[in-house]
């Protein structure tokens, strides 16, 4: 009985270790990203930090809008790692600003800005939120391939797949940064990240996510963290 | 024993499950979610037009509801009348010097002395979109309101129609709240052009000019 009782605690140890392995395996790996981030700077531009900037999406009529997630996630990443920028959130300066700033109402080009202000309140009303530059972001998200074919099946004794998934997506994203306050755009920033997902199966299936849209979020805030901060500039591939 | 191995519960399961399955489904498309539409539309950053104005709510606005029929699926009334009346509430106060609520057209008509003009917005339609009609990834709303604005002769000054486009992601929200969201974002909309675009209205404008002239203001 003695024996009986180890092997089955070896046996319990050994399949919590292979699973905890499996897990960790999946968790530790995932699908391969391609990140290219670029940048346009005005020369002789130099950014003010004791203004605040507001990150702003553009909205279409079409499946290819910004997502909200992506707006939020530059807004965050930007708020947590750059201490010397102040980030306006962007809700409330959209509300602030309600009906100037609306998807329908936005001003779509420079030009429109200094009519934009001539409208009474508004120029006080950005004065008082503080914000000076406006980071419009543009693009999307999307699923531009995918294969493989995969069968589960489940029955009394148990349940498993077999076969092998695959996915790639492309995030294309630009932020064109306006300043209010000479009417004028003073850069551009883009990433374009593709990333393709992997999903082998043998009974269990192990996803090997690309993160595509987190690469394109880092990319883009470190990049914007930079070009607004005024420290030296590191454009090219990763 | 049973015949072929199979047990009494076995053989009658096949028929309890399809009719449990066809009663399910009869529930469901017999099934209503109602969804009631909260706005909270900010004070407009406009200056208000120098004119006295009587406003009348048609019930057929502030009692509107929309029934969206999902084929095999539960349907959706989307309730909007207390979110209409909240918004042209907001809206009117901050485009208008002075607004007044009255209970119908006549006594507006019979009072009309007492006021510029008398505005009554209605709603003509709501559409609803959700992504199996469209194959998109998003719940789409559009909706379409009329403004109606009479002068104190009775005469109309404009009828004007005014939409407004929203939509939302259900996989973040869910269905029912992805509906809601993409509805408030379409009467954010129209609410913005309403601000934005009314005076804009030639006929409108006109008024307007006229007003400040008789009122001895400065035209703009």
């Amino acid at each position: 009985m003695a024996y009986l009782h180890t092997s089955r605690c070896a046996q319990a140890v050994l399949a919590t270790a292979g699973f905890t392995l499996v897990l960790s395996l999946a968790l530790s790996m995932s699908g391969c990203v391609n990140s290219t981030i670029e940048q346009v700077k005005q020369p002789g531009i130099a950014f003010d930090n004791a203004d605040s900037i507001v990150i702003l999406a553009r909205r279409h009529e079409n499946a290819s809008e910004t997502e909200a997630s992506f707006t939020e996630c530059v807004e965050e990443r930007l708020s947590e790692e750059s201490t010397h920028l102040k980030v306006h959130p962007q809700k409330a300066f959209v509300d602030a600003m309600f009906p100037w700033f609306e998807p329908g109402t936005a001003p779509v080009t420079t030009d429109a800005i200094p009519k934009l202000l001539a409208n009474p309140g508004v120029r006080s009303q950005i004065e008082q939120t503080g914000v000076r530059y406006v980071v419009w972001l543009d693009g999307s998200t999307q699923r531009i391939d995918s294969g493989g074919t995969m069968s589960c099946a489940i029955s009394p004794a148990g349940g498993g797949c077999l076969g092998f998934g695959w996915w790639e997506d492309a995030a294309d994203y630009e932020a064109t940064i306006w300043d209010l306050r000479t009417a004028s755009t003073t850069g551009m920033v883009s990433a374009d990240v593709s990333g393709t997902s992997y999903m082998p199966a043998l009974v269990v299936p192990i996803p090997l996510i690309a993160r595509t849209q987190a690469a394109a979020c880092k990319g883009l805030a470190k990049q914007l963290s930079q070009f607004l901060g005024g420290a030296p500039v590191d454009i090219g591939s990763e | 024993m049973h015949p072929g191995g199979n047990t009494p519960s076995t053989q009658i399961s096949r028929p309890v499950r399809l009719g449990g399955l066809a009663i399910c489904l009869a529930i469901l498309a017999g099934c209503t979610t109602t969804v009631p539409i909260e706005t909270n539309i900010p004070t407009p950053l406009i200056a208000p037009m120098p004119v006295r104005v009587a406003v009348f709510y048609d019930p057929s606005l502030t009692d509107f509801e929309h029934t969206e029929d999902i084929v095999g699926a539960s349907d959706w009334v989307v309730q909007l009348g207390n979110a209409n009346m909240n918004m042209f509430n907001k809206l009117f106060a901050s485009m208008f010097a002075t607004v007044v609520k009255v209970d119908s057209l006549e006594q507006a008509f019979a009072d009309s002395e007492g006021y510029d003009a008398i505005i009554t917005p209605s709603i003509v339609e709501l559409q609803i979109a959700p992504p199996s009609r469209l194959e998109s990834d998003f719940f789409e709303a559009w909706v379409k309101y009329r403004i109606d604005a009479f002068d104190n002769d009775q005469k109309p000054i404009v009828k004007w129609v005014v939409t407004g486009y929203g939509k939302a992601e259900p996989e973040m929200l869910g269905a029912s709240n992805a509906l809601s969201a993409a509805t408030v974002t379409a009467m954010r909309d129209a609410a913005a052009n309403i601000v934005i675009k009314f005076k804009k209205q030639p006929r409108v404008r006109e008024w307007i000019d006229e007003q400040e002239r008789l009122n001895g203001l400065p035209a703009h």
